[in-house]
């Protein structure tokens, strides 16, 4: 069911989503254990949906197919600030533009950290963002 | 060799990749089974105790006290950012309490080290601010019993338990 009110990216947050940095991702099981975990790429879809790399079978992977909610921490490599996000899984791609845009940027990332061998995109997986905020983590 | 920890067995390998110069973040849930994360500025691990404590900035600590408070479900990735190297521990929290002079300079010397990393080793070097602006205080610790450990070097062996051997006895 769509979010009552949609949340817009600020355009503040674009260069957090570039995966120069890993973000970091905490989901929780139907069971009640959390999970937390990195993700190489949180990707901009548009203004109030993220698509995150789905590499390998995973216990994120199947926590948000049961319980869609997730946080989410990316860091702007520019001025370093943290941006907290909320989402709820909507739906794998496993092929077209989304798809193949986050394949390519994720040979990248691989590339530059020497994992090509390892990092294999099995999907990109859709998130409705229901709210971000910069974290008041840091001085600034 | 392996040290006792709680009710499981964990390598000496792991208490030594826990003190080195790690990333590490927090998982917790509410009771509506809502996920959170922080960023931990740092671990000990008290391999007699069968313990991690973990240092934790108040300014991070909303929404991660309540949930704990709710049902002390505690998830902590440690990862080597070099390496990629990898582990999920999770556990139950015995006690949270405010920082202690002890503990702050566990956390500085982890902190120092990150700084230091980064401004040497990484893919592009950071400045020391990337660290350094991390408001860090005040700070308290979160101790929790270790109950299960995880593989999450990215590859086929992710999310495999590491070292879960019952205790004799």
């Amino acid at each position: 069911m769509p979010h009552a009110d949609p949340v817009t990216l600020p355009a503040e947050v674009m260069p957090a989503l570039q995966g120069a940095i890993p973000a970091t991702i905490v989901t929780c099981a139907l069971d009640g254990e959390p999970n937390a975990t990195t993700v190489s790429q949180v990707h901009y879809v548009d203004r109030n949906h993220v698509a995150l790399s789905f590499q390998f079978f995973s216990k994120t992977i199947r926590n948000v197919r049961e319980n869609p909610y997730a946080a989410v921490q990316v860091i702007n490599p520019v001025d370093f600030s943290v941006w907290l996000f909320d989402l709820r899984y909507d739906h794998s791609e496993t092929e077209g533009p989304l798809f193949d845009d986050m394949d390519m940027k994720l040979e990248a990332i691989a590339s530059m950290t020497g994992m090509s061998d390892v990092f294999k995109l099995r999907g990109a997986d859709v998130y409705e963002v229901l709210a971000v905020r910069k974290a008041p983590w840091r001085r600034t | 060799m392996t040290s006792k920890i709680g009710e499981i067995m964990l390598s000496e390998d792991i208490v030594e990749f826990l003190h080195g110069v790690r990333v590490f973040a927090l998982g917790t849930r509410s009771p509506a089974l809502r996920p959170a994360t922080a960023r931990v500025m740092g671990v000990f691990a008290n391999a007699a105790k069968g313990q991690i404590s973990l240092f934790l900035p108040n300014v991070q600590c909303d929404p991660h006290l309540a949930n704990l408070a709710d049902n002390g479900l505690v998830a902590l990735t440690a990862e080597d950012p070099r390496s990629h190297r990898s582990y999920q521990l999770k556990g139950s929290v015995v006690e949270i309490r405010p920082s202690t002079d002890a503990d702050i300079a566990i956390r500085d010397v982890y902190r120092d080290k990150l700084m230091s990393y980064f401004r040497q080793h990484s893919f592009v070097p950071l400045p020391d601010h990337f660290i350094g602006d991390y408001i860090v205080d005040p700070s308290t610790t979160i101790t929790f019993r270790v109950l299960k450990i995880f593989n999450q070097t990215p590859g086929p062996n992710a999310g495999r338990p590491v070292d879960f051997i019952p205790v004799e006895g």
